[in-house]
């Protein structure tokens, strides 16, 4: 008697669960039926396209709710979104464009596209879009000479010491101008009891942002030939003895006690809250994170200056990412165009450049009031000429080894020679599987 | 008795043949095709290479630390889900008067998805995670370690928490032995006044033979082919300290090198059919036998 | 024989005491998932066992509105129960056959199904078979795949059980002039329930818990299953660490209702399929 009662508890809590369910869908699924018919007063059938974008990118503009519907209300295309775990998005979507399977709409970076997805073969020219001539600057869109993908900004990011500023302020400081500074302002900071630097290198790729940015700079100013003749297999990485010392800087400033303790543990998702909970003074980052933090608390006031690995550095710039790209293969092109129409539009890039602080790429979309760490930027950096491209911008091959290698250097597996070493050996022969020229 | 055999017609195996050659053996061996290929992402065409990707793949450190790393984990497995899937199945065949409920304890964790272990994981076992945490409270701070952060334990940790998973399914299996083994033979060894631990020796372990058997296959297949613990604990990190050969051949797809990918999945495959066909093989004869 | 039973009872009260003790190492990691689930979210950055001041019953609320949990859940149900049952009836029929016919012919076709348990999965050439057959991107397809993935253990289960059922049985049966279809379903079928309920129990967990063939296969997101509503969560609240606590929570609970309902049946199962087998 017991025994069936308590069976009878568990099928009622499942059947709850079910009908819950049900519930929930069922809602959806009315929900659904109404828009068709609201639909079919206005235009012929619904049309349903995918977009495909990392997980890493929720932030993306193009992908606010509130303007998916309103396209679907305008058009009565339907979107979306698969958002694909980080980790494995270049295979999912390698696989997808192998297969002829892919999605109608891709969010990706520009430069890792021509390295992971093969843009040429796998992608859209769009040259002869309609918003393509309103265009200020093609050259954030385009590769091979011509235009593969789309934006509403022209905004490269810049890469270097995102720092709050009320901090330094209250201590006193100054922006750091060599490494020496910088450790003496590591040493203030952690002395008023605040971690320095927050490390999250549980994420590979944020340990490049000290190298890429330290690298480009030093043999930009030293030795401007070096990515040239790096790519056509007259050079080495180990050729350069000051990389070497780049990354035994970066990994000093860890076993200095200026970071978090935990670098490998902590991850890039856990930087917003460590900056709005005031935990931590800087990191090495590009300025979107800035933006982060501003979405969370607008009252904050971070800014960026150049990674302090020579003296006098220049702030380091990277490609424009995040553009979105239509795939040969997709079922819905011509409904995909529609809705880089839409984006395109001058109401709504108004709209997103305006909510997002980008600066226009259209002719026709006033770029807003930069926000006053972006007015510090074309101030101090942009103005002046005192930018300089990242390595990302010279690297034809797939990054995420040297990542792992950077990871191992923190580790303890690695001394920087060793590292330069095997990523000669890997660049070498990821060039060779590429058949660059010269390898 | 001849026509009897010929009534248990093969129609029956059809369905199943048909599903299981369709969406599995034949993508399966179509796959092992380009593994002697130079097939890449960023080519149309592809070129037969013969042997040069089994080449590469003993060339490259990072794969050979992937191959033993592989075969840790294996090792480690193998003996952490047995033995304390033996110790639990003999424990929780005992008349206990939580029996039940300890039983369904110690097998749910086999029913996660290796996504929630991942997210419960992580957390616990960061250096300043809440197992650290445990040890510095209960002052055993020299147990205190980076788990998935110290190149030299990590593999060692993700194989701990595949133990913790699936040793309760470990169990099942050998409470089921245990289970198909008579009481009179307990009860004569009692008579004849043998202890405990003679009876476990005598008794236990040789009936429980075909258990262990199974058991021994089925965690060395899994430990060899382990890929999603180690994806969603470390990606194979920290650098490449934890990559084991499931994981590199995502790697190897990642850069675009497809034809390297399948040529490490067949390697796996015959390395999993070398070990583990054997064991087959040996438990099948012992069948016709008995 | 008083002091004898008396020893026993220390015994199993020392054994029990320390299972109880040990049983924490597996409940505790799961409770600070499940108290996880009812904090706010800056209180579950704690990561510990500690209760919630206030019980945030919400936190499931709004699992349920934010995170497409109800369309995620009838998917998965769709595809684990249509793949679950095609995979048990085909498996169970083939496996029947098999074992009764004890020819060098029938013990290869084991082995070549047995060899399903240690050849990995090749993505592409799925796609591409699954392509020509002119249904990638269905939800029939991702059934198709999943029966077949698991076919390999279920047949290894089945033709361990079967074997141990006399075949006196069914051959009277046949004497009586029953086909081959109609002994196994009216004959075989109900003797091999045990063994269903592991093997619908074992098929059902690994294709609920999957992460990655509905990446690969379904191009539709809509039709995605629970597991992936976890990603596409913990991409949308990756700070909410309560939220991605519950949606862990509501993911892990079907099958584990299903594990309660089949855990008598899984050890008998296993007696005779695996052990026996």
């Amino acid at each position: 008697m017991r025994k069936g009662r308590k069976a009878a508890g568990i099928l009622t809590a499942g059947l709850l669960a079910f009908a819950l369910a049900a519930c929930g869908s069922g809602g959806s699924k009315s929900g659904g039926a109404g828009d068709h018919s609201a639909a079919k007063e206005s235009s012929g059938k619904k049309v349903t396209i995918e977009l495909a974008i990392s997980k890493s990118s929720q932030d993306s503009a193009f992908i606010q709710q509130d303007l998916l519907d309103e396209f679907e209300k305008q058009t009565n295309i339907k979107v979306n979104l698969q958002l694909i775990p980080a980790e494995q998005t270049t295979t999912v979507l390698q696989t997808k464009l192998a297969v002829e399977e892919a999605p109608d709409i891709i969010q990706y970076n520009l430069a890792s596209a021509t390295t992971d997805l093969n843009l040429e073969r796998n992608f859209e020219i769009l040259d002869d879009e309609p918003w393509a001539s309103r265009l200020l600057n093609k050259d954030v869109l385009s590769a091979y000479g011509h235009i593969y993908s789309f934006h509403v900004s022209q905004d490269t990011g810049m890469q270097g010491v995102v720092y709050n500023k009320d901090i330094f302020e209250e201590l006193g400081l100054s922006i750091p101008n060599n490494y020496e500074e910088f450790l003496a302002v590591c040493e203030k900071i952690k002395e008023s009891g605040t971690t320095p630097v927050f490390m999250p290198y549980k994420d590979n790729w944020a340990i490049n942002i000290w190298p890429a940015a330290a690298f480009a700079d030093f043999v930009s100013k030293t030795d401007p030939t070096f990515f040239d003749e790096l790519n056509n297999n007259k050079r080495k990485w180990s050729d350069i003895p000051e990389f070497q010392t780049f990354l035994q800087q970066q990994y000093d400033i860890y076993k200095m006690g200026y970071t978090n303790t935990d670098v490998l543990s902590d991850s890039y998702d856990m930087a917003v809250g460590k900056f709005l909970n005031k935990e931590v003074a800087m990191m090495f980052m590009g300025d979107w994170l800035i933006e982060g933090v501003a979405q969370q608390d607008p009252n904050m006031r971070l800014g960026v200056f150049p990674i302090p690995a020579i003296d006098n550095p220049s702030l380091g710039a990277s490609p424009l990412g995040g553009q979105l790209f239509i795939p040969k293969t997709a079922k819905h092109i011509e409904e995909a165009k529609k809705f880089l129409d839409f984006m395109a539009s001058k109401e709504i890039a108004q709209q997103i450049v305006d909510s997002k602080g980008y600066v226009s790429n259209f002719s026709d979309v006033t770029t807003p009031a930069l926000p006053e760490y972006k007015q510090e930027i074309v101030d101090l950096y942009i103005t002046p000429k005192r930018t300089v491209l990242t390595t990302d911008a010279y690297m034809l091959v797939d990054r995420n080894e040297l990542y792992r290698m950077l990871q191992d250097q923190f580790a303890g597996g690695m001394t920087p020679e060793e590292l330069l070493k095997a990523w000669d050996e890997k660049f070498n022969q990821l060039m060779t599987d590429k058949q660059v020229p010269g390898f | 008795m001849k026509t009897t055999k010929q009534l248990y017609s093969y129609y029956l195996v059809l369905p199943a043949l048909l599903i299981y050659s369709v969406f599995f053996v034949i993508p399966a061996f179509a796959g092992f095709y380009y593994s002697f290929t130079d097939w890449r992402m960023d080519r149309l065409t592809l070129e037969f290479i013969g042997w040069n990707n089994f080449r590469t793949i003993f060339s490259d450190k990072t794969l050979i630390l992937a191959l033993k790393n592989t075969l840790i984990f294996a090792v480690v497995t193998v003996l952490g889900k047995n033995l304390v899937g033996i110790a639990l199945a003999v424990a929780l065949n005992m008349k206990l008067r939580t029996r039940n409920l300890l039983r369904a304890i110690f097998y749910s964790p086999s029913i996660l998805s290796i996504l929630v272990i991942g997210i419960i994981f992580t957390p616990i076992l960061r250096t300043e995670g809440t197992l650290n945490h445990v040890f510095d409270t209960l002052g055993l701070h020299s147990l205190s370690q980076a788990w998935l952060t110290n190149p030299n334990i990590v593999v060692f940790t993700i194989a701990m928490i595949s133990i913790w998973q699936h040793a309760g399914f470990q169990m099942a299996i050998y409470l089921a032995g245990l289970q198909s083994i008579s009481n009179e033979y307990y009860e004569a060894a009692t008579i004849d006044g043998a202890g405990s631990w003679k009876k476990f020796t005598n008794i236990t372990l040789p009936l429980l033979l075909p258990a262990i058997n199974i058991n021994v296959m089925l965690t060395l297949i899994g430990g060899l082919k382990v890929f999603s613990e180690v994806f969603v604990l470390t990606g194979g990190g920290p650098g490449n300290a934890s990559q084991v050969v499931g994981t590199i051949i995502l790697r190897a797809f990642g850069e675009g090198n497809w034809g390297l990918g399948t040529a490490i999945n067949t390697l796996l495959f015959v390395a999993v059919t070398i070990t583990a066909i054997p064991l087959l093989i040996f438990m099948r004869r012992k069948e016709v036998a008995e | 024989m008083m002091g004898f039973s008396r020893k026993l009872k220390i015994r199993n009260y020392i054994v029990e005491s320390f299972l109880l003790l040990s049983s924490l190492l597996i409940l505790l990691p799961v409770m600070i998932m499940i108290i996880g689930s009812f904090k706010t979210s800056a209180e579950v950055l704690d990561f510990s066992l500690k209760f919630p001041k206030k019980w945030m019953f919400s936190n499931y609320m709004t699992v349920f509105r934010e995170g497409g949990i109800g369309r995620a859940f009838l998917n998965s149900v769709v595809i684990t129960g249509i793949s679950s049952v095609i995979n048990i009836v085909a498996s169970s029929a083939a496996s029947f056959i098999l074992a009764r016919r004890e020819t060098k012919f029938a013990n290869t076709l084991y082995m070549y199904f047995f060899m399903g348990l240690i050849a990995p999965m090749s993505t592409i050439t799925t796609i591409r078979i699954v392509q020509w057959m002119g249904f990638y991107g269905s939800v029939t397809s991702v059934i198709l795949i999943y029966a077949s993935l698991n076919t390999a253990f279920s047949v290894f289960l089945y033709s361990g059980f079967i074997k141990t059922i006399p075949k006196a049985l069914d051959e009277v049966a046949f004497l009586e002039g029953a086909g081959v279809f109609s002994v196994f379903f009216r004959i075989v079928t109900p003797l091999i329930l045990p063994v269903n309920a592991t093997v619908a129990i074992m098929v059902f967990m690994s294709v609920w818990n999957d992460i990655t063939i509905p990446l690969y296969f379904l191009t539709d997101s809509s039709t995605w299953t629970m597991p992936l509503s976890i990603y596409n969560f913990y991409g949308k609240f990756s700070r909410d660490w309560n939220l991605i606590f519950a949606n862990l929570v509501l993911t892990s609970l079907p099958v584990f209702i299903l594990y309660l309902f089949g855990q008598k049946y899984i050890v008998s199962g296993l007696t005779a399929g695996a052990v026996k087998g």
